[in-house]
């Protein structure tokens, strides 16, 4: 055994799957946008909405179309005006109960 | 928030239109998205006279004045129970109607709350909802 051959195999060897484990760790993920997530970390999702019988959704809302009017009062949610409106619907919400929780 | 979109998710798979690409958007896998399904239809068919519906995603200050105002939207807010969920704020509302209230008491829905938060802190968006929806169902049957 030379001195190369021992250089490239007591040296070389290591040295390239030390390469590969880093390249695997730190190489470009497939799924690089998690899906998960993280409690403190931004959440930066779509908003999403489950409703569990949509033919009576769109039968109660017949004409007045809930989805947009949806959209409309959560898009302009940032506004002034719709903050007052979410303050009245506070005040002047019919009894509802339910509860509240934070983590 | 995504320009304030809104992907409606519905339960019954006859029109996989638009809404489709928006809910895969969420913070939801295809996996968990079936978990929760499953979860609706079982708490529809446990508590019969009441509407369950889940919303993820950011609510404006204040957080209950907000998911009351989602809850108004529901076609039958009576009968509707509305778990809604901001993880951003970290804030968690669970709205029942006025005749939901009297199935589900304020106490067994901060029941639910509590489980569901515990799951939520542990990052478990989908498992809280589906561990809520259960409480809350079995409560009301």
């Amino acid at each position: 055994m030379t001195a190369l051959e021992a250089v490239l195999v007591f040296a070389g060897i290591p040295l390239a799957v030390v390469l590969i484990v880093v390249g695997l760790v730190y190489g470009p993920s497939t799924g690089s946008k998690s899906r998960r997530y993280r409690p403190g970390r931004p959440f930066t999702f779509t908003p999403v909405w489950f409703l569990a019988r949509p033919e009576e959704m769109s039968l109660a809302s017949a004409g007045t179309d809930m989805a947009p009017a949806s959209v409309k009062a959560l898009s302009s949610g940032a506004t002034a005006h719709a903050e007052d409106q979410e303050l009245t619907g506070l005040v002047s919400a019919t009894v509802k109960g339910g509860a509240s929780g934070s983590w | 928030m995504a320009a304030g979109e809104l992907a409606v998710r519905e339960e019954t798979h006859a029109a996989p239109s638009a809404a489709r690409p928006d809910v895969l958007d969420g913070p939801f896998t295809t996996r968990q998205l079936l978990r929760i399904d499953e979860a609706l239809r079982l708490a529809e068919r446990t508590a019969e006279t009441l509407t369950f519906s889940v919303y993820v995603g950011p609510l404006h200050e204040p957080t209950t004045g907000a998911a009351r105002k989602l809850h108004d939207q529901l076609p039958s807010p009576a009968d509707s129970v509305l778990i809604a969920v901001s993880p951003e704020q970290r804030k968690l509302e669970i709205v029942t109607g006025t005749q939901a209230v009297k199935l589900i008491p304020d106490r067994s829905a901060a029941l639910a709350a509590l489980s569901m938060t515990a799951a939520f802190g542990g990052g478990d968006l989908a498992g809280g909802i589906v561990t809520g929806l259960r409480m809350l169902a079995d409560q009301a049957s």
